[in-house]
């Protein structure tokens, strides 16, 4: 909204701004009162501000135009308007010309900023000129009123989640789900953006005609894939391969593993592509069980094993790509391993040990590349994995084809289908109304009525005139469905959520997926709304082997663990960095979030807790098995639940000091206390982290005078500006200092630890001093609240879909009281969240 | 026989209809309106646009001569492109007004959206896409959105959607140049044909869902209506392609992709690119460079961010200069190509960053060089510094030069001073 520049005065500037404002709401006034929840819209602004607009939000509701509470403008007028006032604003805030215009969304942020920095106690910046608390207290009091009351009405009337669609791990799952096929889509959907850490947020997914493409044409290639297996069968493939042929010379340049008294054996050398197999060449993209016969470790370390992987691919420099199918743990004792994964046609496997501690035969002696000929690296001492064969089976991960016939046409054999006679023979339209209406029902996730479902039958009808099969029909109608917005979207009329929408909210939540039939069947009854039913529906869902993709897809975000690929350590800073390593963070940190949501515990073990979950790989990067070490692994087990010895927790124990977490906070060089520093804020502890404001100066970062990132910073911190948000920021990344970017403990900077110490200490935002990592996670683990809080805030965005807002705030903080019995456990965090009213509204 | 002034009439006639009607814009052109596309290639205007754009921007120290105007001496960076110094303008000292936020910017890159401290809600349309949306129906694609790495793209559709990028140049390389199986075009033409009706059903659902959800989905549902009305009119024009053989080229599909060089797969990117453009497969490409692999760059054995974020350190500025200099260069050849194959008066190639420095993440003095088209070339455009000049007005000069009568660019005041046309 453009007024006039005036001289500095409060009220003559809200007088103005009254005044410019009678234009705008002479239009049209709606009401909504908080009873009815009802939908006030403005049918005048539809089309108008597309394409063109920033904030093209138009405000659908216009109440009588607002002022500012007099204690505010008064308090703001002797405290905060002279840094905040004419061009030079810090932070480019200039409250003088600021309008008091809660209904708008940029406006009520402003707004809404202004109060979380007076109250949190950064602004006003110097401590010893702030007012009185009582003073300060009263005029948030006066602030937060019209606040609470504009966002509730926004609330109301639109709702807070708008619009959300399938994100494509939804999509391919749900996909999945309806057809019974197990061909993987999400990678052919382009990749979902994210908003407020999560790619769930409606506000970040957009639709151009790009994307509708892509859903034409992916819903085309499932129903292809869904058909052909229907009408054909499953494809069908075995073969065991015995050591001798995987040891097979087949081309000069041999690469392929060592042949030893009938065993393949794969030595640790540093040519790439080293124990790839040719002979396995996957004939047909698909998923393939493989199954390694009689794993074992030939000079297993102190532990007792060996580490390796098993990944597949063209083996070859043309097409370097591998893709990881799993970790190879070879103990003494033999074993079969069991691996499935989707192999591209022509791709072969390779295996080897991958563990970059292990000692490497030099390359030469007889066989040049491969120098295991003419040699016994047995006896030698190097470590190898051995076996005694694999066996390669085609496998249906989701349903058999009959299964997917049984979803596509029911109980029709889909031989009567093949011509445009099948309806006459098998009862006409009513069997095709039946199938479409099925289908219809399960992709849109609620009962759909005759009218509604009137124009996917036409498709199907409008195909047979042509004289199509059924077959074809059938195809045509269900490829509609797949791009209806009702099966891409979530249907969620404003205020609460019908028993359908909870149906879907909860199943996209716990499951990634659409409702199955019990959770349809309740929502049919209408028995979803009451919260002992939802409750009971939350624990099952929970308990069903699905929920593993809430733990990864909700890991993977919350964490960024998606980012774990970002960065490349550099591997001549960090040589213990190995692709066995980088799996087994992803393995430890999902494997401690499902811990902790399994068996209740305490939101508190986020900060610190007295087990961890790791694999002999991780524990000994972890440095939990030097010689003082009661610490007792299985071999062969992988990521298990150990006890963190007292000595130990001083580094290990908490969600901060998993390697994932470090590694996705560092750039593969070096590690920044800010970026770790903001992760944990907004992740950890709830605490938002604004972009820098456009008023600070850009500092040009210098660090050649500098001697370690810490006094870097100090610099940057030494501008009272910057220094307002950093000391927030900056605490938990010093602390964090103390691990390397690979998330190694480190006492100095510097290769080989041979630069200047490391300074772990610092201050909390609330004066609280720490020496280090430890300290600092002290005086955390006694603040349950905000962390119940902040998880629950993390939750509710993804399951949702929208971030929380200003008003939710209170709901939320009553609601985690409630769980301070369970130790605020994160199973009843989750719990009451489902069930509070943020979840059950729009 | 067709008199002057009768061209000039068909010449504006079609553009009433290009202004007037999206639904006649995917349409196959109708036999008489073929003088007016003569005419026009007759007018010499250019007619293609190649946005290239770095995510980690250029040190502008090593690229901004010491002096304004013609007859500059040569930057340490411009120093390869000594024999080219004609074709292209150095501009320093511009920017997109309003657009800040470091990282964050490169939604703005072709937009040049006000973005309000990196939190827009949404985007408005990008150069290459306005120029495809009115001009891109002639080739058999309306424009190429690549990316060296991910999928992100600065190129936006009218209704601020990123388009999301092409990011495998072999996949690239196989879309543009080798020919589906006969089973995929059946199916290809199959999915246009009844994808039709699909379009309709999905149309009248998103209006149907509007009467039903109201204000708080109406954005949400408007983005619907669009994306319908546009696949629409593609699948109008891409069903006369559809068994259109393509076409045959000098260039071998890219072997393989080195996951450490991000300079050499930005090259295979452009030697594609500049094939694409030579067969009239596309006329508009933007291509973001995002990688950051540079370890097999030799003299560099740190990531690229990371030297992005030099810090003034020497070692890292030297590693980077090897970086960057080794990115020119390649723009050079580019351009060098372009010029042999006689493309590039009547291609407007851009190169520029979201980031004037990228060390302190900072947006103002975007790095900008600018080739071809018909401009006359040879200097180096200095603006203010501290005061940017809006680069909005080198795209709006852009989009003129094309022939499109539009007369502003997103916060454009003017075409660009001192580029004018040769």
């Amino acid at each position: 909204m453009i007024h006039p520049a005036l001289p500095y005065r409060l009220s003559a500037h809200f007088r103005s701004r009254l005044m410019g404002r009678l234009v705008i709401v002479s239009l049209l006034i709606a009401t909504v009162t908080n009873s009815s929840w009802g939908i006030e819209s403005d049918a005048s602004q539809g089309d108008s501000a597309r394409g063109t607009a920033v904030d093209a939000a138009p405000a659908a509701t216009q109440r009588s135009p607002l002022e500012l509470p007099s204690s505010v403008s008064t308090y703001l007028g002797q405290h905060c308007v002279d840094c905040h006032t004419g061009d030079h604003s810090e932070a480019d805030l200039d409250i003088s010309q600021l309008d008091f215009d809660p209904d708008q969304p940029a406006n009520f942020a402003k707004w809404q900023r202004i109060l979380e920095r007076v109250r949190d106690g950064e602004m006003p910046p110097d401590a010893d000129a702030r007012p009185p608390q009582a003073e300060t207290d009263a005029m948030l009091a006066s602030l937060t009123r019209p606040l609470l009351d504009a966002d509730q009405i926004d609330i109301a009337s639109k709702g807070r989640v708008r619009g959300r669609r399938l994100t494509r791990t939804e999509y391919e799952n749900s996909v999945h789900d309806l057809l019974g096929i197990d061909l993987p889509l999400k990678n052919l959907l382009p990749e979902d953006s994210s908003a407020h850490g999560f790619e769930t947020v409606a506000d970040s997914q957009q639709l151009s005609h790009h994307l509708l493409a892509v859903y034409l044409d992916v819903a085309d290639l499932a129903l292809q894939e869904a058909f052909d297996r229907a009408l054909h069968g499953d494809p069908v493939y075995e073969r065991f391969f015995d050591p001798k042929e995987l040891t097979t010379k087949v081309r000069a340049n041999y690469r392929g593993p060592d042949y030893r008294d009938g065993k393949s054996i794969s030595w640790p050398l540093v040519v790439p592509f080293f124990g790839r197999m040719y002979i396995t060449a996957a004939p047909a993209d698909g998923w393939y069980q493989v199954t390694l016969r009689d794993v074992h470790a030939i000079n297993p370390n102190r532990d007792g094993v060996v580490w390796g992987t098993l990944r597949s691919g063209w083996c070859d420099a043309n097409s370097p790509m591998l893709y990881m199918i799993g970790l190879v743990e070879a103990t003494k004792t033999p074993r079969d391993l069991v691996y499935q994964a989707w192999i591209r046609k022509g791709d072969s496997l390779e295996l080897r040990p991958n563990d970059a501690e292990l000692r490497r035969p030099p390359q030469g002696a007889k066989g040049g590349n491969v120098s295991f000929v003419g040699r016994d690296l047995e006896k030698d001492g190097f470590s190898g994995i051995a076996h005694r064969g694999i066996e390669v089976k085609r496998i249906q991960t989701n349903a058999e084809a009959s299964g997917i016939c049984r979803l596509l046409f029911g109980d029709l054999a889909p031989e009567s289908l093949v011509n445009p006679a099948g309806p006459e023979l098998n009862g006409g339209s009513e069997v095709m109304t039946e199938l479409v209406s099925q289908f219809a029902q399960r992709a849109f996730r609620r009962s759909v009525k005759s009218e509604e479902l009137a124009p996917y039958l036409s498709i199907a009808e409008e195909v047979i005139a042509e004289g199509d099969s059924w077959i074809e029909a059938l195809r045509s109608s269900y490829r509609a469905i797949l791009c209806s917005p009702r099966f891409l979207t979530f249907i969620e009329p404003a205020g609460a959520l019908d028993d359908f929408a909870i149906a879907s909210r909860l199943s996209y939540a716990l499951w990634n997926s659409m409702p199955d039939e019990p959770l349809l069947n309740l929502a049919a009854e209408a028995k979803l709304s009451q919260p002992d039913v939802l409750q009971e529906q939350f624990h099952r869902m929970l308990n069903d082997p699905r929920s593993k993709r809430f733990v990864n897809s909700f890991a993977d975000q919350w964490l960024k663990l998606n980012q774990i690929d970002f960065t490349t350590p550099d591997t001549k800073l960090y040589r213990t960095f190995d692709t066995v390593l980088q799996e087994s963070m992803l393995q430890e940190t999902r494997a401690f979030v499902a811990e902790l949501i399994h068996h209740d515990l305490s939101v508190t073990n986020l900060i610190d807790s007295d087990f961890a979950m790791v694999n002999e790989r991780l524990a000994r990067h972890y440095q939990l098995l030097d010689r003082r070490s009661t610490l007792k692994l299985v071999p062969g087990e992988g990521v298990q639940k150990v006890s963190l010895a007292p000595g130990h927790t001083a580094h290990r124990g908490g969600l901060l000091t998993q390697g994932a977490i470090l590694k996705v906070t560092a750039d593969g060089t070096s590690t920044s206390p800010i970026v770790r520093g903001v992760f944990v804020n907004e992740r950890i502890l709830g605490v938002h982290i604004p972009p820098p404001p456009p008023g600070v100066p850009a500092v040009e970062p210098d660090i050649r005078g500098a001697t370690s990132i810490r006094d870097q910073l100090d610099k940057h911190r030494s501008n009272e500006s910057c220094a307002a948000c950093h000391k927030v920021i900056d605490p938990p990344g010093f602390a964090l200092e103390s691990f390397d970017p690979i998330g190694g403990w480190r006492t100095r900077y510097g290769i080989d630890g041979k630069g200047v110490a490391i300074d772990p200490s610092g201050q909390t935002p609330a004066g609280e001093a720490f020496d280090n990592l430890s300290q600092w996670k002290q005086i955390y683990a006694q603040r349950p609240e905000q962390l119940a809080i902040a998880f629950a805030e993390q939750f509710l965005t993804y399951a949702t879909g929208a971030p929380i807002r200003f008003s939710d705030r209170e709901t939320i903080k009553r609601m985690v009281e409630d769980t301070a019995e369970s130790e605020f456990g994160i199973r009843s965090i989750m719990e009451a969240s489902l069930l509070s009213p943020v979840f059950v509204n729009k | 026989m067709i008199t002057p002034a009768s061209v000039t009439q068909r010449h504006l006639s079609r553009r009433t209809v290009l202004r007037g009607s999206g639904v006649a814009l995917g349409l196959p052109m109708l036999d008489a309106m073929t003088p007016a596309f003569a005419s026009q290639a007759q007018s010499k205007s250019a007619k293609r646009f190649v946005g290239i754009s770095l995510s980690l921007g250029l040190h502008n120290p090593n690229l901004v001569p010491e002096t304004a105007g013609r007859g500059y001496r040569p930057s340490p960076y411009l120093e390869g492109l000594e024999d080219i110094r004609d074709e292209f303008t150095v501009v320093s000292g511009s920017s997109h007004p309003g657009v800040t936020g470091g990282h964050t910017a490169e939604g703005s890159i072709f937009s040049a959206c006000p973005n309000a401290r990196g939190a827009t809600s949404r985007n408005t349309v990008s150069l290459d896409q306005l120029m495809a949306k009115q001009l891109g129906h002639e080739t058999r694609f309306p424009s190429l959105v690549l990316n060296t790495n991910t999928q992100s793209s600065p190129s936006y559709t009218e209704n601020g959607s990123m388009i999301p990028a092409e990011n495998n140049a072999l996949r690239l390389f196989t879309r543009l140049f080798v020919n589906d199986s006969p089973e995929e075009q059946q199916r290809q033409a199959e999915l246009i044909r009844r994808g039709r009706s699909v379009m309709d059903l999905v149309g009248d659902e998103a209006k149907a869902l509007q009467q039903q959800l109201g204000a708080g989905d109406r954005e949400k549902l408007d983005a619907w209506f669009s994306s319908v009305r546009d696949l629409e009119q593609r699948m109008v024009a891409n069903e006369a392609w559809t068994h259109r053989p393509k076409p045959s080229v000098d260039l071998k599909a890219p072997a393989s992709i080195p996951r450490d060089n991000e300079v050499a797969v930005k090259g295979i990117f452009l030697d594609i690119v500049q094939m694409a453009l030579a067969s009239d497969s596309t006329r508009f490409v933007t291509l973001h460079v995002t990688g950051n692999a540079v370890n097999g760059i030799e003299g560099v054995n740190t990531s690229y961010h990371n030297l992005s974020h030099h810090g003034l350190d020497e070692d890292k500025l030297r590693q980077l200069a090897i970086v960057e200099k080794a990115t020119i260069d390649q723009w050079g050849d580019f351009l060098r190509k372009l010029k042999e194959q006689r493309l590039l008066d009547e291609t407007i190639v851009v190169l520029t960053s979201n980031l004037g420095n990228a060390s302190s993440h900072d947006t103002r003095n975007m790095p900008v060089l600018v080739a071809g088209g018909g401009f006359r070339h040879g200097g180096h455009l200095a603006f203010d510094q501290k005061n940017n000049y809006p680069l909005p007005n080198l795209y709006l000069s852009a989009i003129q030069r094309l022939g499109l009568e539009i007369d502003r660019f997103a916060t454009s005041t003017s075409t660009m001073t001192g580029l004018e046309v040769a």
